[in-house]
């Protein structure tokens, strides 16, 4: 394109020239005109000057020598001098032209460039406003400054808190720059960066190939001016910019100022970009810890709420301020209703309201007490042991009464029938042996006849095995209370022999019981230890005899419930239980109506048949009526591997 | 003679005071339930009662005294408690049902005798 427009030129500017020629020499030569029209030789010389610069001044040169040439053989006489003169005047002309065309060309490309830079800063301007990412900031600007060609090339680094080069974008450079970060990042600081780190002035290198040859960019920009300014707003210096630019413009007071702002703009939007980070940062802490906050209150409202003794606080008013749904168990109210009212008139139990109080005034560490409550689903009342302890502020300040709550109702139920065990224990241990001793100090102190000391002897023989029963029954209690339960060995036998032999004991020793046995035909041998069960079934006959001390029929029953389990049945007619008896009548130790009627047992033949039945799989349960009779039942699984 | 009453639920309990007892010079009657035991002292005014208080069905040994204690028929008798209940609450209770002695079981037949001694001397 280039060359054809540079032959269409030559070709004008020979036809120009050619033009010009012939004119000259038709009127000054044949119609005798003189040089008049030498002037337009003006026009090819001002052309050439614009097409070729300085080159274009052979065209001047051309036309002062064809000018001088062709008048001594033409005109010798006429005109002479202002022909010699016009000569130069054409070389004069021509290096006008070729120094004005020069200066314009200079002017248009200095305007091109500042446009070209502005534009540039356009560009960085909106990308700072948009761009949060910093890195992507920092290569966005790098590639805006060379984009509109204002810079050959830019790059920047940033200073980290100690000072360090660590950060760093580029554009324009490529893989030439690598060395000179790698440079920056060992400490190893070129001159013109440890210069502009140092002032706040713009560093310029004219030429890096011969200013600074150490410079890793020194090949990359040869031939190139930069520039390089420090990173700074408020006094703080974030890091360097630099930029190469044609080294003609290096100088250049607008060059330098455009450069200025644009790294002041560039240092703005690095400091806006650490303020946001701070700002984020602390928000995301703030919001971090009040994630933590709330998941301790949370934290410690489930484990509040899932505590099982009751958690009362009060104010200093002795308001409510909170209370855990233990605490509304048992003192029989919904938080929600009483929050924030006062205590005494929430609560109507005089210890605790006072205790609170006391400790609240003592502003003592606290009390522990225990206290009675109405039950309204027992006839017993609740037992609660309570502890307060006042809340004081790190002042010292009194903030309230945190009250815990616990129900030992269970606890001192227990108590009361241990202690109740352990005097039936020693009553049944002193009956029998009451005769042992009776009998063994009158054999010993006295003549007695042959025969009644034998009856004698058998009297304490019999308690001496009564005592060992009574032992044994005590360690099979202990043996089912510890973590082992009960050892069983079991062996495929018949249930039938087991009942028969049982019933015929107990026929002899009471006859005021009729006994009915009631077998189903099918019942097939069942995989069990025999003394256990038979253990068991005696312990049921000797409640149905204890506590139907009027008689009646006892009837024992077995029977299969299903294919994998056999049902065995003992019932009387006798004195029969409540439901609050028939409720606790497998705890340990409990006898029904042992306060008020003399029952003997310990209160153990119970535990031990649960603890026998349970062993073998199977499982116990009672059904009574009050005064009309009782019926125990429990299963046994039948063993399918047994025939 | 000098009339003693044995009330006790258990026979064998019974025959071991009435062994004890031997030695004495005096009539024997025995009791087995607190009611039994009523019926006889009423009928036999004896000096002494021997009161068992655990006797399952029925009456047990406190109320025994207290009715005995309290009907001016029967007042007269002194009643030696002899039971397994040992604490000091029972003691107690025996008292307050009106008993001049107790004994806890399993007992001395030798210290049973002189305290019957003393009382019927």
């Amino acid at each position: 394109m280039n060359e054809a427009k540079e032959k269409y030129k030559i070709i004008v500017m020979v036809v120009l020239l050619a033009g010009a020629c012939f004119l000259t020499y038709y009127f000054h030569v044949v119609a005798g005109r003189g040089t008049v029209f030498t002037h337009l030789f003006y026009v090819p010389i001002i052309l050439a000057a614009r097409w070729w610069k300085i080159k274009g001044i052979a065209v001047p040169l051309f036309l002062a020598l064809l000018l001088i040439f062709s008048h001594f053989p033409v005109r010798a006489d006429v005109e002479t001098v202002n022909d010699l003169i016009r000569a130069p005047m054409f070389i004069l002309v021509g290096l006008t032209a070729i120094v004005l065309t020069e200066r314009i060309a200079k002017a248009e490309q200095k305007a091109a460039h500042l446009n070209a830079v502005l534009g540039a800063i356009q560009n960085v301007n909106r990308l700072i406003a948009r761009e949060n990412d910093r890195d992507r900031l920092f290569e966005g600007v790098c590639y805006a400054l060379i984009e509109t060609r204002g810079y050959y090339t830019a790059w920047i680094a940033l200073v980290d808190g100690s000072g360090k080069l660590v950060t760093f974008a580029e554009a324009g450079l490529g893989a030439d720059f690598l060395p000179l970060v790698d440079q920056m990042k060992a400490g190893e600081l070129t001159p013109c960066v440890q210069k502009a780190l140092k002032q706040p002035d713009v560093v310029v290198t004219d030429d890096p190939s011969s200013a600074c040859a150490d410079c890793p960019l020194a090949k990359s920009c040869a031939g190139m001016g930069a520039m390089t300014l420090r990173l700074e707003h408020d006094g703080n210096i974030y890091g360097l910019l630099s930029v190469s630019i044609p080294a003609e413009f290096t100088a250049n007071e607008e060059e330098q100022a455009l450069f200025k702002e644009l790294a002041a703009n560039v240092a703005f939007a690095v400091h806006e970009m650490e303020l946001e980070e701070e700002r984020k940062s602390s928000e995301e802490k703030l919001a971090r810890q009040a994630q933590e906050l709330s998941h301790e209150r949370e934290k410690l409202k489930v484990i509040l709420q899932s505590t099982a003794d009751g958690i009362l606080v009060t104010d200093p008013q002795s308001r409510i301020l909170m209370a855990n749904p233990s605490a509304e168990h048992l003192l029989g109210f919904s938080f929600k209703e009483v929050v924030g009212k006062k205590l005494d008139v929430t609560i109507r139990e005089k210890t605790l309201t006072e205790k609170i109080y006391k400790t609240r005034q003592e502003a003592r560490i606290g009390y522990e007490f225990e206290l009675e409550l109405k039950d309204p689903t027992s006839s017993e009342p609740r037992v609660l042991s309570g502890k307060t302890a006042c809340l004081k502020d790190r002042e010292g300040k009194v903030m309230g009464v945190v009250t815990a709550l616990s129900d030992i109702t269970r606890l001192r139920e227990v108590d009361r029938m241990k202690t109740e065990f352990l005097s039936t224990a020693a009553h049944q241990i002193r009956t029998p042996l009451t005769s042992i001793q009776g009998f063994s100090e009158i054999l010993l102190t006295r003549e007695i006849g042959k025969e009644e000391t034998r009856k004698f002897l058998t009297y304490i023989n019999k308690q001496a095995v009564e005592l060992a029963a009574i032992i044994n029954e005590l360690l099979d209690i202990s043996r089912i209370e510890s973590e082992k339960g009960f050892k069983v060995e079991k062996h495929p036998c018949s249930i039938q022999p087991i009942i028969e032999e049982n019933v015929r004991i107990f026929e002899e020793t009471s006859k005021i019981h009729r006994f009915h046995i009631d077998l189903e035909s099918d019942i097939p041998d069942i995989s069990m230890d025999r003394d256990k069960i038979s253990q068991a079934i005696k312990n049921l006959l000797s409640n149905a005899t204890k506590y139907s001390p009027e008689g009646g029929e006892i009837r024992i029953s077995a029977r299969r419930r299903d294919q994998k389990t056999i049902e065995i049945s003992i019932s009387d007619q006798g004195i029969g239980m409540t439901d609050q008896q028939l409720y606790h009548v497998f705890e340990k130790f409990y006898r029904a109506g042992a306060s008020d009627k003399a029952v003997e047992g310990t209160g153990l033949g119970l535990s031990i048949v649960k603890g026998i039945v349970e062993a073998h799989g199977g499982k116990i349960w009672m059904e009574s009526r009050y005064g009309v009779g009782t019926t125990a039942h429990f299963t046994l699984p039948v063993n399918t591997n047994v025939r | 003679m000098k009339k003693i009453l044995i009330v006790d639920d258990q026979i064998e309990v019974r025959e071991l005071v009435e062994v004890t007892l031997r030695a004495e010079d005096c009539e024997i009657f025995k009791a087995e339930s607190g009611e039994v035991a009523i019926q006889i002292a009423k009928k036999e005014r004896p000096e002494l009662i021997i009161l068992d208080v655990m006797m399952p069905g029925g009456m047990d040994g406190l109320e025994t005294c207290k009715i005995l204690k309290g009907d001016p028929e029967t007042r007269g008798s002194t009643i030696i408690m002899l039971t397994a209940k040992g604490q000091e609450i029972d003691r107690q209770k025996g008292f307050e049902a009106g008993a001049d002695d107790y004994f806890v079981k399993p007992f001395s037949p030798l210290e049973l005798l002189k305290k019957v001694e003393e009382v019927l001397r």
